[in-house]
């Protein structure tokens, strides 16, 4: 799976705002929307987060509607969820932060 | 503010291969002309946290009638009285996305949110449901017949409910009974339904949840 660089960038932008050192979140894509050889219409991101007030800071910083270049479906796990139901593996994500 | 918005939302129609042209007909209304198909009136409103019936009323006193209401920033809810009086015009309402999905409706007036008209139908159809009315956009109250206690049920949009969609539910839409998960695919997490007990509700999703509207 490809993502689109527009799409990775601004993400990482976002991400970077947020979790500066990387070390309380994982960014990822998933869907075809984010596909570099398709026109998505929204982008499907998953952000895997260390603790539930991280998850719940990640929500506050993300605005669904100002994201660039495209409006995002949010999904925010813990470490532990995404280990329950194995998000990662079963929507084929791929990370991007 | 709201003559704002409405440029924005021309700006954002006009971009589209739905339409011929999208006019500005008021500060809050815009003509828009379907390719190949009837003109339809937007009404623009434009509330930070909740559009209620105060915010959508003077639309409908105009001399044209919207048939679709948005509201900018599209992150605002929609209270219930908003949503009665807007389908009794009748109108639609949605998010500026959803414009063009209303305009393939005949006529756009009757074009409701798939995902939401169905959660909507299945509560009706229960045989333990009386009525069911709109307290938010995803919010319902569901009235249950006998002795059985009313139901405030919030949906969440999301494949897999984590604790923190069932915060965020909270935050947005206050106290509820009921998350329940909008999707017939995916889980609610252990977590989540942790979260929601510690706000003195239960998570599920729609196989479960039609178990529990037997229950007390």
């Amino acid at each position: 799976m490809t993502v689109s660089p527009d799409v990775t960038v601004a993400i990482r932008n976002l991400a970077e705002r947020v979790d500066p050192d990387g070390s309380r979140t994982m960014w990822f894509v998933f869907g075809s929307s984010a596909l570099e050889h398709r026109s998505p219409a929204d982008v499907d991101l998953m952000v895997v987060c260390d603790r539930d007030d991280t998850a719940d800071e990640v929500r506050r910083a993300v605005d669904v509607d100002k994201f660039a270049p495209l409006p995002i479906h949010l999904s925010i796990f813990t470490v532990a969820e995404e280990e329950e139901i194995g998000a990662v593996k079963q929507r084929e994500a791929v990370r991007v932060a | 503010m709201t003559a704002d918005s409405t440029s924005w939302v021309l700006e954002k129609l006009s971009t589209s291969s739905s339409f011929s042209s999208v006019t500005k007909v008021d500060d809050d209304l815009l003509q828009v002309q379907v390719k190949d198909g009837p003109a339809f009136v937007v009404g623009v409103v434009s509330e930070p946290k909740c559009v209620t019936k105060i915010h959508v009323e003077p639309l409908f006193a105009k001399s044209k009638k919207p048939s679709f209401i948005t509201n900018i920033p599209s992150s605002a809810i929609w209270g219930g009285g908003a949503i009665d009086f807007i389908h009794a015009a009748p109108a639609a309402f949605g998010r500026v996305g959803e414009i063009s999905k209303a305009a393939k409706a005949e006529p756009v007036s009757t074009y409701r949110e798939k995902n939401l008209s169905f959660y909507e139908r299945c509560f009706e159809q229960h045989s333990r449901v009386a009525k069911v009315s709109r307290v938010f956009d995803r919010v319902f109250l569901l009235e249950r017949t006998g002795a059985l206690k009313p139901l405030t049920v919030a949906l969440v949009e999301a494949y897999d409910m984590s604790a923190e969609d069932v915060r965020n539910a909270r935050t947005v839409y206050g106290k509820f009974d009921i998350a329940l998960k909008m999707s017939h695919y995916g889980s609610v997490t252990t977590a989540a339904q942790t979260a929601a007990e510690s706000m003195g509700a239960e998570a599920f999703k729609l196989s479960d949840f039609l178990g529990r509207l037997n229950r007390k």
